[in-house]
């Protein structure tokens, strides 16, 4: 955690070249944080982008009560997880569901009869879509942990704080949320590979 | 079987570590400031207007104020509606009141002199107070407030004409033109002589 954002901010809040420069102080230490969180839910540059913009920008409409925040960093990253949140929400309900799961299993299939390593066929695209599909398979419980903590800077006490549940909770979650992927994709990857 | 459990392990990881690294796209933070700064400005113009508002709603206020002040405080004279105001509470007309005297009928000219009085003082007596309020005095220092029986008096003979204030003296009280004066009689004197005594003193 960087040292300054356990540090109080100062107090001004009418638009000063201060509080500006204290902004962009902020935007630069957290802008990546804020963004990755964003992005863990949305799982698409162009809406994490836009959750991350949201969030400073509700932040600098915070400014009145700068000086009530102990930590920037933990405000920040439950304001992106809500913002990012409220944008799947909608993202979801005109969402079209175009990469059908089989689809991307038969291809990640013929990589791996190719004889692809496990690193190359990640990085693809189609790789990228299963993982995205069946990420938002899971139950919200076991969901919401696992996107936390696909952000590198994210703690376990950290994301135990944002989603309001015991560290040893977030754990066992997440355990249980990686588990069923492997189930899920074991699955897909068999049938492909079997026919 | 264990390759194929192996194999998903590693993708699996792979995939959740590549997911890791999203990075944003360059030019990321001057985006975020760029949006920041718009979202500040559009609220600086709506805090503008909302402080126009306010400034305009308050000079109008102050406005209204001295308009209320000047209409309410300005010279007038209300002379004329004080004086009949308040005849109708303190005294009633000369002319009603030789009317009433006149009225073959005692009784309705007693109850006319009852009841008229104060059906014209409710009427009227709002109306007095608000002119009374008003009134911007003539004079000022004002003298001493007159009591309610010279204000009667001053009403009297401001509202009586002139042929009824005297018409009740030219009944009372006798003219000069009809006096009779009498010659004054004064006896005349009678000096008796004096007559000396044998003293020699004068003796009556």
């Amino acid at each position: 955690m960087p040292e300054s954002s356990e540090g109080v901010l100062s107090e001004t809040f009418p638009i000063t070249a201060a509080s500006t420069d204290e902004m962009e102080s902020v935007v630069r230490q957290h802008s990546r944080f804020v963004y990755a969180i964003a992005y863990s839910v949305l799982r698409n540059h162009h809406d994490a982008e836009d959750a991350a913009q949201e969030t400073f920008v509700r932040f600098w409409r915070h400014r009145r009560r700068w000086r009530l925040i102990r930590n920037p960093r933990a405000w920040l990253a439950r304001t992106a997880w809500r913002v990012a949140l409220d944008a799947r929400k909608k993202r979801h309900a005109q969402d079209d569901l175009s990469v059908s799961l089989s689809e991307s299993a038969e291809v990640i299939s013929q990589l791996r009869a190719a004889g692809a390593p496990a690193d190359e066929i990640a990085a693809r695209g189609e790789m990228t879509a299963l993982l995205d599909r069946l990420i938002d398979s899971l139950p919200e419980e076991l969901r919401n942990p696992l996107a936390l903590s696909l952000v590198e800077e994210l703690t376990s006490p950290e994301i135990a704080a944002i989603l309001g549940i015991p560290e040893g909770s977030v754990r066992q979650r997440m355990w249980q949320a990686r588990q069923i992927l492997k189930e899920k994709l074991s699955v897909l990857l068999e049938g492909k590979h079997g026919r | 079987m264990e390759d194929n459990d192996r194999f998903v392990d590693e993708l699996l990881d792979s995939a959740l570590a590549h997911q890791r690294r999203a990075e944003p796209h360059p030019g990321f933070e001057g985006r975020i400031m760029e949006r920041v700064h718009a979202a500040a400005s559009e609220r600086d113009t709506g805090t503008n207007v909302w402080k126009l508002w306010v400034a305009a709603a308050a000079t109008a206020a102050v406005v209204v104020t001295f308009v209320a002040i000047y209409v309410a405080n300005r010279p007038h004279n209300p002379a004329p509606q004080i004086s009949q105001a308040e005849n109708a509470v303190s005294a009633p007309s000369p002319t009603e009141t030789l009317k009433a005297n006149s009225d073959p009928n005692p009784a309705a000219g007693a109850a006319m002199k009852v009841a008229e009085p104060k059906q014209v003082a409710r009427s009227e007596r709002k109306s007095s107070r608000q002119v009374e309020a008003h009134r911007w005095p003539s004079q000022f220092p004002t003298p001493a407030p007159l009591t309610a029986e010279e204000k009667a008096l001053v009403q009297y003979v401001q509202q009586t004409p002139p042929q009824v204030l005297a018409e009740p003296n030219l009944k009372r009280e006798p003219t000069v033109q009809n006096v009779e004066i009498k010659p004054l009689e004064i006896p005349s004197l009678e000096i008796e002589p004096l007559a000396l005594g044998p003293t020699g003193k004068a003796t009556q």
